[in-house]
């Protein structure tokens, strides 16, 4: 990245002096090298447990940051990592699939089935397209209660086999972590890049202006399907990861309050850029847990928080980072 | 000579039972400013949306180009070189003026998606001279200063010339514009005249105009086409209409009946 500054390439970002380019990339060397290291620095099953769910939920949170790009917000994609997990589950099951494979089929066929959705979603916007995905989700829910034979209802599926890499099975929630850890980083990055690129100048603009889009030769259907359908792909093979860490699934394991956790972990975040989604994930996936102490008034702690943030903060967490950064930069704006 | 740039045959557009727009046809040839004119609810808007391809005709043709464009989504009729503005969304009022005018060059930018989402060096060189021509563009309309500022901070005649340069960084040979000078002040509405007019020479582009601002369409354009109650009444030079009988009807209907 610091070897693209040749004469002709500063002129694309003019606001951005050295300094303001170098620390960022100190600060996630930093927070890489903790992420390598403090797991190994706590006997704590429990923590390292968290720190999966951390990385698990940051992957869920973000890629519906994905689909909430284009201007559009799902209530229904936990039923996509609900789906992706019962795709992988049941090929590891029935047919020997090893679970690294698994989690890429189940990204393959939740993508298309979000494509397919998306068809016809595609007219619908605002809150119509909220109330169908929501409806999507319910009607996945019934679908694995009822189909019995495949499903096994709400006894739920058991004995799922772990990842295993080159012989070595993830079974342990420490090697489970690295393996997050690797898959968090690969969707962050694949997330961030797409949002810079061509892709995410036109998600912006859809969500901005849906005619102003069209009008610009932007066309808004191709883009909400790309939009959707890799939100939910990754959704799904996340779902499909999870499922194996886990190794127990059923109907209950990802609901619609689900849905509405991985809603709120964006909104409290910061819905309007990636790495709110990952803030609003390392933030909420723990609290609940910190507030044990508090028997009784967790809940109402908890809400207070949530409110809290939503009043003072209204464009997440993301936004004290952000004022904090770019102080000075009014200053730099040229001329 | 040459066969108009867009020709508009007989096209209708019916909601319900209400004929918004029936039989109407007229062209444009290369480098002329058109304005469609006529009294409210005369059907000029649903003309716009119907050419802009926003909406689909019920009935006729429209050929851009000698190629039909009936039926193609906007976005495509913006490829061929056909581009509207607004008369209110003109902006993207969140972003950066020159992200705005970026937004509007999108489908110009000569990028592959792939290549702009691993920051080739190919990716790098387009979207930089896909910028510099969209600072060109801010410059000409006097926007460069503020290129950096969000363009909802804008003034209102900013924002105005600011989604005049959205539309011409997609590189139109047609620039539709929907009520431009709506809003404005009579001396902006001057300056936005001589804009146009000046744009339509420098970058060699045809003109079709909706407006009600009589003054300027006099001044600006080169021939008119009046619409009322969907049906065209009149077409012909500034002067002509100005002297059209069925014209000062549609306008001024309640002093004939009188």
């Amino acid at each position: 990245m610091e070897g693209s500054s040749t004469a002709t390439m500063g002129r694309d970002e003019p606001h951005l002096a050295p300094r303001r380019r170098l620390l960022p990339g100190i600060a996630l060397v930093v927070v890489l090298a903790a992420a390598l290291v403090l797991p190994q620095l706590t006997t704590n099953q429990f923590y390292i447990h968290l720190a999966n769910l951390m990385l698990l939920n940051s992957i869920f949170a973000v890629s519906l940051g994905l689909i909430a790009s284009v201007g559009q917000i799902s209530l229904g994609h936990a039923a996509f990592v609900a789906a992706g997990a019962y795709v992988s589950a049941l090929a590891a099951l029935s047919f020997k699939l090893p679970p690294i494979l698994g989690i890429v089929l189940a990204g393959l066929v939740t993508g298309l089935a979000a494509v397919l959705l998306g068809k016809i979603l595609l007219r619908l916007r605002g809150v119509y397209f909220v109330l169908v995905t929501f409806l999507a989700g319910q009607v996945f829910t019934l679908i694995v209660l009822n189909w019995e034979s495949v499903t096994h209802g709400a006894n739920g599926l058991l004995g799922i086999p772990a990842i295993s890499i080159f012989g070595l099975p993830l079974s342990t929630r420490l090697r489970f972590y690295y393996f997050a850890l690797a898959a968090f980083i690969i969707v962050v990055t694949f997330v961030w890049a797409l949002m810079r690129s061509q892709y995410g100048r036109a998600f912006r603009s859809i969500a901005e202006n849906v005619r102003l889009a069209e009008s610009s030769g932007i066309d808004v259907s191709h883009y909400q399907i790309v939009a959707f359908a890799l939100g939910s792909g990754i959704a799904g093979a996340a779902g499909a990861a999870m499922v194996h860490y886990i190794r127990f699934l059923s109907p209950d394991s990802f609901t619609f309050n689900d849905s509405i956790a991985y809603i709120t972990m964006l909104v409290v975040g910061g819905r309007h850029t990636m790495i709110g989604g990952v803030l609003g994930a390392l933030f909420l996936t723990p609290l609940p847990e910190l507030l044990r102490g508090f028997v009784g008034a967790q809940h109402i702690i908890y809400g207070v928080i949530l409110l809290c943030v939503l009043l003072f903060i209204p464009n997440g967490l993301v936004s004290i980072g952000r004022s904090f950064f770019s102080k000075g930069s009014e200053t730099e704006t040229p001329k | 000579m040459s066969a108009a740039l867009l020709e508009v045959d007989a096209i209708s557009r019916r909601f319900g039972g209400l004929n918004a727009l029936k039989d109407v046809s007229f062209s444009i040839n290369a480098g002329e400013i058109v304005g469609l004119i006529g009294p409210n609810g005369a059907g000029k808007t649903t003309c716009f949306n119907v050419v802009s391809g926003v909406m689909s005709p019920s009935a006729g043709a429209i050929r851009f180009e000698q190629r039909s464009i009936v039926g193609k989504k906007p976005s495509a009729i913006v490829s061929e070189g056909l581009v509207r503005t607004f008369q209110a969304t003109t902006i993207f009022p969140e972003a950066t003026v020159i992200e705005n005018v970026m937004r509007g060059a999108f489908a110009t930018t000569p990028v592959s998606m792939l290549g702009s989402i691993l920051n080739t060096r190919a990716a790098r060189a387009a979207l930089s001279a896909t910028r510099r021509r969209c600072e060109l563009l801010l410059e000409r309309l006097s926007l460069l200063q503020f290129r950096q500022r969000r363009a909802g901070e804008l003034s209102y005649g900013g924002q105005r010339r600011l989604g005049v340069a959205i539309a011409l960084a997609a590189r139109p040979k047609l620039l539709m514009l929907d009520e431009p000078v709506a809003g404005l002040n009579p001396e902006e509405a001057a300056d936005f005249g001589r804009l146009i007019k000046e744009l339509h020479k420098t970058e060699n582009i045809s003109v079709l105009l909706v407006e009600h601002h009589m003054r300027l369409v006099m001044g600006l354009c080169d021939r008119l086409v009046v619409l009322d109650h969907g049906v065209k009444i009149a077409e012909g030079v500034p002067a002509e209409i100005r002297a059209n009988r069925s014209v000062i009807q549609a306008y001024l209907g309640a002093e004939e009946a009188a």
